[in-house]
């Protein structure tokens, strides 16, 4: 059931991206972020929670883009295992 | 704990303002001094060089600040020479600027850019920043308020119709019906909501699906919930001063008492509980005080409290 109670719609370029913890964070008025990691991005997942409230936000994304970067990604960390086994 | 700005020991600060992560402060001078993050050029400086920004560094623009105030990702000042300059993320157009090579909008502004006189008529007063609006105060023999940016939720001062009526990328008159229009005005607003206060009175429009207007009669129905005439919140006593939170609001009356609205799930109504406040209610003060300063930030509040025996 899509909800109809969303605090914003937000699209992904909003966000800020934080490349070592691979999650996407928009401010959310109680002061604290909503947040999304990439791998549920991938997943299709479209709402996006805050930790310290109960305000959802959709986020508007193109899922097939997202679906191949984390399909690149997990094939780059394949590789790292791969290369470190060979050593 | 609160710690001391060594670098504006030496300033008589006047006004600070935030962001969401980006803070100014005005000095008596008029010098304008910003810290903090730049990520979108909200500090007035170049994004690609200054990401942020540690300590308070001062900006300079050859004339007077009169009035500093911040959105989530923007920044305006309005000078005594009745300019108006912006700087920062214009992604919903909050800058009012249109770049006149290409006649796009400009992504963002690393420089504090002015906003020419052509497109606003009287001399600017005062800016506003909201969540991505900003509200102008002009003054042409008469007082008027030009808006520009989003306008999701009506928070421009009415509703959007048509799809480029969500986004207003320069600035546009709004007719202020039923204010006097020969005193100052004060204009506050919040995330998406607008307050202004007239001669002790205020008058509200935007966004009011958590009761952000103060004048609702019914629950909101789902969906979100706007209101785009401007109207007075009735039978409330002579307010003095007035600060909106994100989604909240809280105003102090003419003999020290305390009125707050609006979005409450943290509590930041200040009445005990955590459901939205859909009118002003009266928090209680001690006995023997009165309240001299009320505040509001993203999800909580303060007042001061004068002890009078």
């Amino acid at each position: 059931m899509p909800r109809l109670d969303y605090y914003d719609e937000v699209e992904i370029e909003d966000f800020e991206y934080d490349e070592d913890e691979e999650i996407y964070y928009y401010p959310c008025p109680c002061g604290d972020q909503f947040q999304i990691s990439l791998s549920d991005l991938a997943a299709g997942e479209e709402e996006v929670t805050c930790p310290s409230c109960s305000l959802v936000i959709k986020v508007i994304y193109d899922k097939e883009v997202f679906r191949i970067k984390q399909e690149e990604l997990e094939k780059k960390s394949n590789k790292k295992e791969l290369t470190t086994q060979q050593v | 704990m609160f710690q001391r700005i060594c670098a504006l020991e030496h300033e008589i600060v006047i006004d600070v303002c935030c962001g969401w992560d980006s803070s100014a402060a005005l000095t008596r001078n008029g010098e304008l001094y910003v810290w903090g993050s730049n990520r979108y050029g909200q500090l007035g400086l170049d994004p690609s060089v200054y990401l942020s920004i540690p300590h308070p560094r001062k900006i300079s623009f050859g004339e007077k600040i009169k009035n500093v105030s911040m959105g989530l990702r923007h920044t305006a000042v309005a000078t005594e020479n009745h300019e108006l300059y912006v700087c920062g993320s214009n992604n919903r157009g909050q800058l009012g600027l249109i770049n006149p090579e290409t006649m796009k909008l400009y992504s963002l502004l690393g420089a504090f850019t002015k906003v020419t006189e052509r497109t606003m008529q009287g001399n600017v007063e005062n800016v506003t920043c909201g969540q991505y609006h900003t509200i102008v105060l002009t003054k042409r023999q008469t007082y008027n308020i030009y808006v520009f940016g989003d306008n999701k939720h009506g928070q421009l001062g009415f509703f959007p119709k048509t799809s480029s009526e969500i986004r207003i990328s320069q600035p546009l008159c709004i007719l202020l019906s039923g204010i006097q229009h020969d005193v100052p005005i004060q204009i506050h607003t919040g995330w998406s909501h607008i307050n202004i206060l007239s001669n002790g009175i205020i008058f509200s429009w935007g966004r009011n699906d958590y009761g952000q207007l103060g004048r609702s009669l019914l629950k909101p129905q789902d969906g979100i919930f706007m209101e785009e005439r401007l109207q007075c919140i009735e039978h409330i006593p002579k307010i003095v001063q007035l600060s909106v939170g994100s989604e909240h609001n809280i105003a102090l009356t003419d003999n020290g008492a305390v009125l707050c609205w609006g979005w409450n799930e943290h509590g930041n109504c200040g009445n005990g509980k955590t459901e939205n406040v859909l009118q002003p209610k009266f928090l209680p003060v001690p006995s023997k005080s009165v309240a001299v300063l009320v505040g509001a930030g993203a999800g909580h509040s303060f007042a001061v409290i004068k002890d009078t025996s």
